[in-house]
C-alpha cells in the first residue's frame, strides 16, 4: 500500500513538475506590454503619415527619427504602485520640419498596456497619447493618435551627424 | 577736430529750417550766402564743410574736347575722372553713372560758388556737387590695456570654456558676456553678440569673404591683424611705383590710401587708430595665444575673413565726397562683400531719403552712385551684391546720420556692458540694429575701469605716451564700435552660408541680418545713471531697430527654420521670434488692417490657403501670428515688417527698411508645446 502511494505520490509529483516545468509565470517576457516595450527599445524613422500617404505634410518634408530606450534592465517594470502592465524609459527625438537643421528633443516615455505616453524633458507632455501595433518581427511600427496615425521603420543606426 | 561741425550751429540750423529737407547751413556763410540767391537747381549741396578749391560735376556724357574746353574756361585749373575705370567693370560704371563723375579744380578756391553756377550754365553739367567733408565717428575715449589685463589669468579663461587661446578674449564682453562684475558692476550676462556658439560648431570666418575697411588705415602688420589682411597678390609681387595689375592704384598691396594717393599710413598727429581697432573687431586673428579675437577671424588655421584697408582720413585730412567715394568703388572692383563704414555726415544734415540721394535736381551725390555701384557688385558666391554697414553716430541724436540713414543700408546703434543704450549713440529713425559698442564711466567699486569698453587691435606707434609695455591693443567706445560688430557678425554669416552653398538677393541676406535679434526694449524703463549723465529710457524703447545682433540666430535664419505647427480646428497664435528675433512683438507689421483695431493681414497664396483650410486671412496681432487651419496641410504665410522704427525710409523721411519673411506652417490635428513631432 505504501508503496502504491509513495508510486502515485512521486508520479504526481513528477507530472506537476513535468506540467509547469516550462512556465515562468514571473518573467517580462510572458507579459505583452513587457514584450512590446522591449521591442520597441531602438531606432526608428518616421516613413509614412497615413493622412498624407507620405512623409510630407502639404509641401514640406518631415524628416523625423526617434530613439526609444527603456529603463534598465530591459523592460524593467514601473513603479511598484503603478499597474503592473506599465513600463517606462527615456526618448530621444528628432526632427526635420521642412529646411533648417534636425532639432533634438529628449524626454520619458510610458507604456501602459498598448498605449505610449510621453513627457519632454521640459515637463510638457506629447501632444497625443498613441496606440501601439508592431508588426511581427517588430521592424515596423505604427504610433496612432485618435486623429493622426504615423508609421516608423526599424534603422540601425541615425544618419550621420545626428 | 575741425571735421566736426559745432553743435550749436547745427542746433540753430535744426530750429530754423524744421520743414526744410536740407537743414540751411549756409546762412553763417558769407561764401555760400552770397550764391545763394542765384544758386543753380544743379547744386546739390553747399560749400559749407566742403573741401576748398575742388567741384565734383556729373556731366551727361564722357566730355569731348570741345566740351573740356568749354567748361574749363569757367575758372578750371583742372578737369578729371574721379573714378579710374577698372577692366571689365566698364558696363556697371557706365550704369551707375561713374564714369561720367569728374573732379573740377578751381583756380581761384574762393570763388567756389560763383563757379559753381557758371559751370551749370551748360546742359552737359547734370550735377554740381562741392566736395563735402564725412565725419569720421570716433571715440571719445581711447585706453591702453594693462599689464594685468594683458595677462589675463589662464584659470579664468579656462573657466568660462572660450574657445579661442586669445588671452585678451575675457575682455571682449560684446562678444562673449558672462556677466563679470569685474569688468563693470551693472554688466548685464549676455549682453553680446551671441557668437560663441557659432566659433564652436559652425564656423569662424572665409578667406574669400572679404571686409573693407573705409577708415583711418589699418595697420596691416599688426601681429594680431596681419595673417587676415586681404593681399593684392600682382602688387605684392609687381613692381615698386608701378600699378602692376592696372586698376588706377599704384601698390595697392593691402588696400589703399585716398587721401595721400599713395601708401597706407596710420600714424602721424591726427591719427588715432580708428581703422585699425575696427579691423581688430571684423577679423582679428583668432587661437594664435596672442592678444584679442575677431568675429569672423578664423580658428587660427587660415580661415579668417580677409581686412581690406581704404584709407578715407589721414592725419586729420580727407573725408571728403570724392575720396569716399573712390574707395567705395575700389572696395566693389577689388573684391570686398561689405564696407565697414563708421563714418557719416554730421547727424541732422538731411533729414529724408531725397535730400540726401538728390539734392535740388534729382540725380544722386556721387557717393550715392558709388554705393550703388559697390551694392550691384557680386563678389561672393553666396550673395548678389555689395553690403555696407554704417555707424548711426556718436551725437545722442533721435536719428542716425547719412548714408546710414538710407532706408535700405543697415545702420547700426550702440548698447552698453549693461544692454542699454549708450549715452552716447544715435537712435530713433533710419537706426536698424544695436550692437555693443562699448560705454565709458560704468563703475566698479570707486573706480571707472575701461573694461567697459571694446578691446581691439591698436597701431602700437600712436600709443607714445602710454606707459605699457604693449601698446598693441586699446580700449574704445562708439558706433564706430559697434559698426565693425555687425560688420564681422555679417561677414560670419557670409561665410557660413558659403559653406552650406545658400544662396540670396542682397536685400533678403539683410532682411536676415535685420530679424536676427533679440529683444531690447523690455528694459527700457525708467532711468539710466552714469557718472555725470542721465538716460531717460523711455526715449529709446521702439528706437534701437529691431533690437540687439545675434550672430547664433543669425546663422539658424542661414541653416532654414522650421516649418512651425499649428494645430487644426482653432484660432490660435504662433510665436514668430525664429522669424523676427526676439523682438518680434516689438516690430510694427505691414499688411492691410484686419477687422480687429492692431491686426495686420498676411499674405497667403490660394494653394497654400487651400492646403491649411483656412476659412479667414492669417494676421499678426501682438507681434504674433493668428491662423486657423481646419485641415492637415502645409502653407507658407507671407509677413512684412519694418526693419528700425514704424515708417519705411524714403523719399520723405527717415525710415527702417521693410523686410519680408514666409513663416512655414504645418497644420496637425495636434502639437506640443515644445514644438516637437509627438
Amino acid at each position: 500500500m505504501n508503496k502504491i502511494v509513495r508510486t502515485i505520490f512521486y508520479s504526481a509529483t513528477f507530472l506537476f513538475v513535468l506540467a509547469f516545468a516550462g512556465c515562468k509565470p514571473h518573467e517580462p517576457a510572458e507579459d505583452p506590454t513587457a514584450k512590446m516595450a522591449t521591442a520597441l527599445a531602438g531606432t526608428w524613422n518616421l516613413i509614412n503619415i497615413t493622412e498624407t500617404r507620405a512623409v510630407t505634410i502639404g509641401s514640406e518634408a518631415v524628416d523625423v527619427y526617434v530613439v526609444f530606450e527603456t529603463d534598465t534592465p530591459a523592460a524593467t517594470r514601473a513603479a511598484k504602485d503603478q499597474s503592473p502592465t506599465s513600463y517606462t524609459g527615456t526618448f530621444k527625438l528628432y526632427q526635420m520640419l521642412g529646411t533648417g537643421r534636425f532639432r533634438t528633443f529628449r524626454g520619458t516615455w510610458t507604456l501602459t498596456s498598448t498605449l505610449l505616453t510621453g513627457v519632454y524633458s521640459n515637463g510638457t507632455p506629447w501632444g497625443a497619447q498613441y496606440e501601439v501595433t508592431l508588426d511581427d518581427d517588430d521592424t515596423r511600427l505604427s504610433l496612432a493618435a485618435p486623429t493622426e496615425t504615423c508609421i516608423y521603420t526599424r534603422v540601425n543606426a541615425l544618419p550621420a551627424g545626428l | 577736430m575741425n571735421r566736426k561741425v559745432t553743435p550749436i550751429l547745427l542746433a540753430a540750423g535744426l530750429l530754423v529750417s524744421a520743414c526744410a529737407d536740407r537743414l540751411d547751413v549756409t546762412a553763417t556763410s558769407p561764401d555760400a550766402a552770397a550764391g545763394t540767391a542765384t544758386r543753380s537747381e544743379k547744386i546739390i549741396n553747399t560749400s559749407e564743410q566742403s573741401r576748398p578749391g575742388v567741384l565734383l560735376l556729373k556731366l551727361s556724357e564722357v566730355p569731348s574736347d570741345e566740351v573740356r574746353a568749354k567748361l574749363m574756361g569757367c575758372g578750371l585749373e583742372d578737369l578729371q575722372p574721379v573714378f579710374p575705370s577698372t577692366p571689365g567693370k566698364e558696363e556697371l560704371e557706365r550704369r551707375f553713372g561713374l564714369d561720367r563723375w569728374y573732379e573740377a579744380t578751381l583756380s581761384d578756391s574762393q570763388t567756389a560758388d560763383q563757379t559753381a553756377n557758371a559751370l551749370c550754365a551748360f546742359n552737359e553739367v547734370e550735377t554740381v556737387q562741392f566736395d563735402e567733408i564725412f565725419r569720421n565717428e570716433e571715440s571719445e575715449y581711447v585706453f591702453p590695456v594693462s599689464e594685468a589685463e594683458m595677462s589675463s589669468p589662464a584659470a579664468t579663461r579656462a573657466a568660462e570654456d572660450l574657445p579661442f587661446n586669445d588671452p585678451l578674449l575675457h575682455y571682449q564682453w560684446g562678444y562673449i558676456n558672462t556677466g563679470d562684475v569685474s569688468l563693470a558692476e551693472d554688466i548685464y550676462k549676455g549682453a553680446d553678440i551671441n557668437v560663441k556658439s557659432v566659433w564652436k560648431n559652425l564656423c569662424a570666418g572665409d578667406p574669400d569673404i572679404i571686409v573693407a575697411v573705409i577708415d583711418e588705415a589699418v595697420m596691416y602688420n599688426h601681429p594680431d591683424l596681419a595673417a587676415n589682411m586681404w593681399v593684392n597678390e600682382a602688387e605684392k609681387n609687381g613692381k615698386p611705383g608701378v600699378d602692376d595689375d592696372g586698376n588706377g592704384y599704384v601698390d595697392d598691396i593691402y588696400g589703399y590710401n585716398f587721401v595721400r594717393n599713395g601708401e597706407l599710413h596710420w600714424d602721424g598727429e591726427g591719427n588715432t587708430g580708428h581703422g585699425t581697432h575696427c579691423a581688430g573687431t571684423i577679423a582679428a586673428v583668432n587661437n594664435n595665444g596672442i592678444g584679442v579675437s575677431g568675429i569672423a577671424g578664423g580658428t587660427g588655421k587660415g580661415d579668417g575673413c580677409r581686412i581690406m584697408s581704404c584709407q578715407i582720413y589721414d592725419e586729420g585730412g580727407g573725408g571728403d565726397s570724392r575720396i569716399v567715394s573712390k574707395a567705395m568703388k575700389y572696395a566693389a572692383d577689388m573684391g570686398a562683400s561689405i564696407i565697414s563704414c563708421s563714418f557719416g555726415y554730421t547727424g541732422g544734415t538731411y533729414k529724408s531719403d531725397a535730400a540726401y540721394r538728390n539734392g535740388n535736381n534729382k540725380t544722386n551725390q556721387v557717393e550715392y552712385d558709388a554705393l550703388k555701384y559697390f551694392e550691384a557688385t557680386k563678389n561672393n558666391p553666396v550673395v548678389d551684391g555689395g553690403i555696407p554697414i554704417f555707424a548711426a553716430g556718436n551725437d545722442g541724436d533721435p536719428y542716425a546720420t547719412y548714408p546710414g540713414a538710407l532706408y535700405d543700408i543697415i545702420s547700426v546703434s550702440a548698447f552698453g556692458p549693461d544692454y542699454l543704450p549708450t549715452y552716447y549713440t544715435n537712435y530713433g529713425p533710419g537706426c536698424n540694429i544695436v550692437a555693443p559698442g562699448g560705454e565709458y564711466l560704468h563703475k566698479v567699486g570707486n573706480s571707472y575701469p575701461p573694461q567697459c569698453m571694446i578691446l581691439s587691435c591698436y597701431p602700437s606707434e600712436l600709443g607714445d605716451s602710454w606707459d605699457v609695455v604693449n601698446k598693441d591693443y586699446s580700449f574704445s567706445q562708439g558706433t564706430s564700435m559697434a559698426c565693425p560688430h555687425v560688420s564681422g557678425v555679417v561677414a560670419l554669416a557670409l561665410s557660413y552660408a558659403k559653406k552650406l552653398g545658400k544662396t540670396y538677393t542682397t536685400q533678403k541676406f539683410k532682411e536676415l541680418l535685420l530679424s536676427s535679434a533679440n529683444d531690447f526694449d523690455t528694459r527700457l524703463k525708467g532711468e539710466k545713471k552714469l557718472y555725470g549723465k542721465t538716460l531717460n529710457l523711455g526715449n529709446y524703447r521702439k528706437q534701437m531697430g529691431t533690437g540687439s545682433i545675434d550672430a547664433y540666430i543669425f546663422m539658424m535664419q542661414i541653416e532654414g527654420i522650421p516649418c512651425l505647427t499649428a494645430e487644426i480646428g482653432r484660432n490660435q497664435w504662433i510665436d514668430v521670434s525664429q522669424y523676427f528675433g526676439t523682438s518680434s512683438v516689438n516690430l510694427t507689421y505691414l499688411g492691410e488692417p484686419g477687422k480687429e483695431e492692431g491686426q495686420v493681414l498676411c499674405e497667403i497664396s490660394d494653394e497654400d490657403r487651400a492646403s491649411l483650410g483656412l476659412q479667414q486671412d492669417p494676421y499678426m496681432q501682438y507681434g504674433k501670428l493668428y491662423i486657423y487651419p481646419t485641415k492637415i496641410g502645409s502653407g507658407k504665410v507671407k509677413v512684412r515688417a519694418i526693419a528700425g522704427g514704424n515708417i519705411i525710409g524714403g523719399d520723405d523721411a527717415i525710415g527702417g527698411m521693410e523686410m519680408t519673411q514666409e513663416i512655414s506652417i504645418i497644420s496637425r490635428t495636434f502639437k506640443s508645446g515644445t514644438g516637437g513631432w509627438l
